[in-house]
């Protein structure tokens, strides 16, 4: 329980100045502090386990204690040589995100306190693109988030993100706080410049500008403080097109540590497989099905159907010339491009739900292709 | 925190959920009443004896009071933003934009699918214009619970940049239900929605209604943060009722996107959906609405101090259909008084064309009524061609 010794030390505080007032009163006020102390722990016990709720100051700095800045390569081609990144071990493991930041395999690692280590990378998984790095802070225990917590996390809870975004806090001060809501949990589907990033699940989008240079590797939190996420890199949404604010969710950053500390150093093959569905060795394609879409002319081409072979499985099924095709298999097809992404995902040979657009009427079709065929 | 300070906060009564927030600071009003945030297996009168005697004394322990109660509060107001969404939830679907342009006057546009609100329940379904400039092939509207249906555009409000729409065959839709215009108060809370990031339920922006008539009247403004994950989406109440559809607008420029590169701001902009209500009667006709106007200049002077005072009457355009002459001041537009050049602004914009305004003049002292039918800013275009 992080702030029950600063209460108590707080409550007694006050107790030498009211000792003038006389014996009596002193009777009365030391009960008083007794009461105070049975409610607080009761209080606090209670608390603890049902929601951990504090006030704002408390929470921030409970925060604040517990983030980083990390200072170290970089600052060349406008790439930024700091971050941000949280305790999460009392020995001093600091977690954060992966990026050129740490590519000398350490850093400068700056407490909310204003204490400088040294942090030296310990290892990183490269499809979450967590790092864990590890400064030596002999015989101290450390303020750090647990890693073991559950949060309860919905959408349009209130949110607070602890980060040095901007490396507004230069010097020896803590880490700056924005206040926002979880605006949907939902996969990570984004672009770091020309590249899609490499984690496909889900993460936690928020509605304030949380993600800005320095604030890969800042904590979000609830209103009681529970650690809910670690704040992602500067990426535009595929959706939207816009910058994109989010977080890998806390169970994923715990994965993460968790593996880089128990020494494997290489996850990224089991995760790439947990995140990314299973493809079909041999799929479907245009030929096998029988009907073929309009060439790709135009920037997102709406998947019309050119021409359909006599005799084939789409022939059977009813697919026409100039019908559009909107889901193949469930998915949505809103361009030529993503039917063939859709193909990719059916085995050859497997039956086949087509949903298409004839006369402004949904159609589905479903084609089956016979054993002989495969 | 010391004592002084809590008596002063004691003015401040409890906070009713749906006043504006500021995370923390309105919460400390209502820190006195902590036996309601207290532990629900506490005895009452014992544990206000507790709380009286805590407040006695300065200290951490009047801070820990605050941060029970205001445990309740925020509990309160998150469960009010979930009550919320869940009550706009069921009448929002997501469109799925089948071809369309990808960059419209050098902006490259969103690749997802974009957002509508339904409007009956036989499948008028309204959206921002954002996405439908140049017109998309097709659109595929997906409801919360995975039902399918095409979607035809209707006709386009182009003054307020929203679209009509109609999903084919679908009946017994959940229809969003619009909060009174009266209701809306600067500084409450407002909920910005979206269908983008998933299909199966919204996106959810937290913020306040920020000010009203916006847009020379056209639309209200708010701090939820707005974009492309939203446009067309609902911004609703603390109650889930729909205060307005948001759409991108520039109180600058009338182009289609204008407004775009406000995203996420903390400037978004709804067209308030309660008045809006009987122009999408008139799009149900496939007839596109424009903005109206009178086809008349104004005298040089300042937006905010010159009287509206006519410069020029362009021939054959509603004004000079009706009489108005060079030199007559505009004092009233339906009963309104017109001091200035913006009064008359908004007064003008935010009616369409084929809306009929009365407008008192003044000329030689005399004042005087007309009836006037405005028309489209193209129609003006076209007789000045002539």
């Amino acid at each position: 329980m992080p702030f029950l010794e600063e209460s108590v030390t707080n409550a007694l505080t006050p107790w030498p100045s009211l000792q003038k007032k006389g014996p009596g009163r002193r009777g009365l006020l030391l009960a008083l502090a007794a009461i105070f102390v049975a409610v607080h722990f009761f209080l606090v016990a209670n608390f603890a386990t049902a929601a951990d709720h504090f006030d704002f100051a408390s929470v921030n700095r409970y925060a604040q204690q517990r983030s980083v800045k990390i200072y170290g390569a970089g600052g060349m081609r406008q790439l930024e040589a700091y971050q941000s990144g949280m305790l999460v071990s009392s020995e001093g493991h600091v977690a954060t995100a992966q990026s050129l930041v740490l590519d000398q395999d350490e850093a400068t690692v700056v407490l909310g306190d204003g204490r400088r280590y040294t942090g030296r990378v310990v290892g990183v998984d490269l499809v979450a693109e967590v790092a864990l790095l590890k400064i030596d802070a002999e015989g101290e225990e450390l303020p750090h988030f647990d890693l073991s917590r559950t949060p309860d996390v919905f959408t349009g809870m209130r949110l607070l993100a602890f980060s040095n975004l901007y490396n507004v806090a230069t010097g020896d001060e803590p880490v700056s706080v924005l206040h926002g809501s979880l605006s949907a949990i939902a996969p990570l589907e984004a672009r770091r410049g020309a590249f899609a990033t490499r984690y496909r699940g889900e993460v936690y989008i928020v509605d304030a500008a949380t993600n800005n240079p320095g604030a890969a590797g800042g904590v979000l939190v609830d209103l009681a403080g529970n650690p809910i996420g670690m704040l992602g890199k500067e990426v535009r949404s595929q959706v939207t097109g816009a910058w994109l604010h989010y977080a890998l969710p806390w169970s994923q950053v715990a994965a993460s540590v968790e593996k880089i500390r128990s020494g494997r150093r290489d996850p990224s093959s089991t995760e790439l497989s947990s995140t990314a569905p299973e493809l079909p060795e041999r799929p479907a394609t245009f030929d096998s099905l029988g009907f073929h879409l309009l060439p790709n002319v135009v920037p997102r081409t709406p998947p019309y159907v050119d021409y359909v072979t006599q005799g084939s499985l789409a022939q059977g099924a009813g697919i026409l010339p100039d019908d559009l095709v909107l889901a193949i298999g469930g998915r949505i097809t809103g361009t030529r491009t993503e039917v063939e992404r859709a193909l990719s995902h059916v085995g050859l040979g497997e039956r086949l739900l087509v949903t298409i657009l004839r006369d402004d009427q949904l159609v589905e079709v479903e084609l089956k292709p016979s054993e002989s065929k495969e | 925190m010391n004592r002084s300070q809590t008596k002063n906060r004691k003015k401040t009564p409890g906070l009713a959920v749906g006043l504006a927030p500021s995370c923390g600071e309105l919460a400390r009003g209502s820190e006195l009443t902590i036996h309601d945030g207290a532990s629900p297996t506490a005895n009452g009168g014992f544990f206000r004896l507790l709380v009286v005697g805590m407040l006695l004394l300065p200290g951490a322990h009047s801070s820990r009071a605050q941060s029970l109660e205001r445990t309740t509060l925020e509990q309160l107001e998150e469960q009010a933003f979930r009550s919320a969404v869940l009550h706009a939830a069921g009448s929002i679907v997501q469109l799925r934009i089948i071809g369309g342009a990808e960059r419209v006057d050098g902006v490259t546009m969103a690749e997802g699918p974009t957002t509508g609100v339904v409007l009956s329940s036989d499948g008028y379904v309204v959206t921002s214009l954002y996405r439908f400039v140049p017109p998309p092939v097709t659109v595929l509207a997906i409801l919360a619970d995975g039902k399918q249906f095409a979607a035809k555009v209707v006709a386009t409000d182009q003054s307020r940049k929203l679209v009509l729409l109609k999903l084919q065959n679908a009946e017994g839709l959940a229809v969003t239900e619009p909060a009174p215009a009266d209701s809306y108060r600067v500084g409450q809370w407002a909920i910005a929605l979206g269908q983008t990031y998933r299909a199966d339920r919204p996106n959810v922006s937290v913020g306040i209604l920020s000010a009203k008539r916006r847009i020379f009247g056209r639309a209200l403004q708010t701090d939820a943060a707005v974009s492309a994950a939203n446009y067309g989406g609902p911004l609703i109440d603390i109650e889930g009722r729909v205060l307005g559809i948001l759409a991108p607008m520039s109180p600058g420029s009338e182009k289609a996107i204008a407004g775009v590169d406000w995203y996420d701001s903390g400037i978004g902009f709804a067209v308030p959906l309660e008045a809006w209500m009987p122009a999408m009667e008139r799009l149900k006709t496939g007839k596109d609405l424009q903005r109206g106007v009178l086809g008349v200049t104004l005298s040089e002077g300042s937006p905010r101090e010159t009287p509206a005072k006519i410069k020029e009457v362009i021939s054959q355009g509603p004004a000079a259909e009706v009489g108005i002459e060079v030199g007559d001041l505009v004092t009233q537009i339906n009963g309104q008084p017109i001091a200035t050049h913006n009064d008359l602004k908004f007064a003008i914009t935010p009616h369409y064309a084929g809306d009929t305004l009365t407008l008192t003049l003044e000329r030689d002292g005399q004042s005087q009524e007309v009836e006037v039918t405005l028309t489209t800013i193209a129609h003006l275009q076209e007789l000045a061609k002539e």
